[in-house]
């Protein structure tokens, strides 16, 4: 992801908690193969629906064609070519997965913060409204904030689109009109965005534990620096190698999750694709008597080895970097 | 060292009531409402409905009411299946889940323990790369990719056990591993992590320095602190087997509880997700009390704090 170009400005950051942690990580042959096909696999994601041809993605007569001739991955129930909408349906997982962490380490990353930072009262309460929200189950959080989000944001895009109708802005509202078919991801980024949260607030809240004791917080409170000055100034730069390590650790989990909810029926809708619908659409279609093994087999292939090497990454950052 | 515990045991009540009322407050406040399915209703009909199923007036005043019937023991009936209490419901679910989700824990966390502790004691030789890269492949993998797989592998093609259903103890093997595989791989992760960290202490060497075979210094010595960590995910770990998931009920075909957890939220069925949501705190916060009692149990040092 972008991590790869942010790397040399985190180095200096990275410097004060793990000396010579990005050299560390270069070094490491898994980490750096892991960190190729991830660029890899996200420039496919993204450039192979652009560059291939339109017919691939259109309804056709060829339904459930076995992989080989034009289709290199075979054609699902709409005739529409499987490779295509692998590639698409990537592009969509990996956004919602990537958006949904970084708000997720925003919400969790404030909240740690703020709760260590401040201790005594502050913190108690912070970490027993966790502690609740820990024993209630996600699925519930899911749901509701699924419902209760999903009309708001179609009405506030249908709003801006009536507004930039009406001001005559012709590229806002063509790009506007395409976007509102895939609202549902929107709904989807900030409802696992607000449920993934917790666990980062965790390791935040123990980082800066540890950090606000040292002795360069006491310097720069002895100059007199504001709460919030040296929450952002100062403890913030010390937080970025458990910031990025998390986030490769929370992509995986928000894929997971966005697939577990389109395999339900309530992620990702039609026409727009996500590893997780089309891994639920191959699902039901194993039987004995036409085994159409293509339809799961490919989408599961892509999204496994994805979420594989960020799992790989995040190991080889967390060990490279000292993060724990 | 009882007045501990019964403060931790009052903190914990406190979080189960939290709980299960915001869980009430949240769904009576997101949209839609549980009647919406029955044809068109008048305002005035609605309205009946809503004294009906005592859902009417201010939401404090609701869940105060559910409150007030839930410590009576009576959970309501279900809103959507109308002739079932929330209690049969359960009653029948329940049982199901937990037969499936104890011999999923099992699987989980002694396969998990054992896989992560023999990793460690092999650590960066080949057997310790390949569980490795297996559990991380584990966690990685949705139960509905593993599910419809091992039911292609391991019903379809080899014919060893049934494809799903409930009922004979050979249609419980494909489910239960379906529902372990990323617990265990987690476990499994867990415990190789905090073996390698004892395995570098100082009374592992005077374990070694005394000639203890090395089976008796990973296996007694090392295993009894290295499992701390894992005792004290055995709590969440546990109450989320138990309670059943709805992926693998799918995939298989059971009748579990799983089920009702989503059905009941899509379906805004309160009452029923009140009962399932307080069967899956109560374990929850039980197990995590049992845990703290047991930690203190394995570790004298730190007793409960």
């Amino acid at each position: 992801m972008t991590s790869a170009a942010s790397i040399p400005g985190l180095s200096q950051a990275a410097a004060a908690g793990a000396p010579g942690g990005w050299q560390r990580l270069k070094r490491d042959r898994t980490a750096m193969v892991a960190l190729g096909f991830l660029i890899f696999m996200v420039v496919a994601c993204f450039l192979g629906p652009v560059l291939l041809a339109d017919w691939r993605n259109k309804p056709s007569e060829a339904v459930f064609m076995s992989p080989g001739g034009k289709s290199v991955f075979g054609t699902d129930g709409n005739g529409r070519d499987l490779f295509f909408r692998v590639l698409s349906g990537g592009r969509v997982s990996l956004i919602v997965g990537l958006c949904a962490a970084v708000v997720s380490l925003m919400i969790g990353t404030l909240v740690g913060m703020v709760a260590g930072f401040f201790g005594g009262k502050v913190d108690a309460f912070i970490m027993r409204v966790v502690d609740v929200l820990y024993s209630m189950p996600r699925v519930l959080f899911a749901l509701v904030l699924i419902a209760a989000l999903d009309e708001p944001i179609r009405s506030l895009l249908g709003g801006w689109l009536t507004a930039a109708d009406t001001a005559g802005n012709m590229t806002l509202k063509e790009s506007l009109e395409s976007i509102l078919p895939y609202s549902r991801t929107l709904v989807l980024i900030l409802c696992l965005g607000m449920l993934e949260w917790l666990t980062m607030a965790r390791i935040v809240r123990g980082q800066v534990l540890v950090l606000k004791e040292q002795q360069f917080i006491a310097a720069a409170r002895c100059l007199g620096q504001t709460r919030r000055r040296i929450m952002f100034r100062h403890l913030l730069p010390n937080l970025w190698t458990v910031i990025l390590t998390y986030l490769t650790l929370t992509i995986p989990i928000v894929v997971l999750d966005e697939s577990f909810l389109s395999f339900l029926g309530l992620g990702i809708e039609e026409p727009a694709a996500s590893w997780g619908l089309l891994l639920g659409e191959g699902a039901g279609a194993i039987n004995l008597i036409e085994p159409r093994w293509w339809l799961p087999v490919f989408p599961a292939l892509a999204m496994t080895a994805t979420l594989l090497t960020l799992n790989f990454l995040g190991d080889s950052l967390r060990d490279a970097l000292d993060v724990h | 060292m009882a007045r501990r515990l019964f403060i931790r045991f009052l903190s914990l009540l406190a979080v189960l009531f939290v709980a299960l009322t915001l869980t009430f407050v949240v769904l009576r406040k997101s949209p839609g409402n549980p009647f919406i399915g029955e044809r068109d209703l008048t305002t005035e009909q609605m309205a009946a409905r809503e004294r009906e199923y005592k859902l009417d007036g201010p939401v404090w005043y609701q869940v105060a009411r559910w409150w007030g019937d839930a410590v009576q023991g009576d959970f309501r009936k279900s809103i959507k299946a109308k002739n079932f209490t929330v209690k049969e419901i359960l009653a029948q679910s329940l049982p199901v889940s937990f037969t499936l989700g104890g011999i999923a824990f099992l699987l989980a966390s002694v396969g998990g323990v054992m896989a992560g502790a023999l990793s460690a004691a092999r650590r960066n030789k080949l057997p310790d790369r390949l569980a490795m890269t297996g559990a991380l492949l584990a966690i990685s993998l949705p139960a509905f990719v593993t599910g419809p797989l091992l039911v292609l592998v391991f019903a379809l093609l080899l014919g060893w056990f049934p494809v799903g259903g409930w009922g004979s103890w050979s249609q419980i093997v494909l489910p239960a591993i379906c529902l372990a595989i990323p617990y265990g791989a987690y476990v499994a992760r867990l415990m190789r992590n905090s073996m390698i960290e004892v395995l570098g202490m100082d009374f592992i060497r005077t374990a070694r320095a005394k000639g203890l075979p090395e089976r008796e210094v990973t296996g007694k010595h090392a295993l009894k602190v290295a499992i701390l960590p894992v005792v004290s995910y055995l709590g969440p770990l546990a109450a989320n087997l138990l309670t059943g998931s709805v992926v693998v009920e799918n995939v298989f075909a059971i009748p579990g509880a799983g089920q009702h957890f989503v059905n009941s939220i899509v379906n805004k069925d309160g009452f029923l997700l009140q009962g399932a949501v307080a069967v899956y705190c109560t374990l929850l916060v039980g197990l995590n009390f049992v845990v703290d009692i047991l930690y203190g149990v394995l570790d004298r040092r730190i007793r409960i704090q």
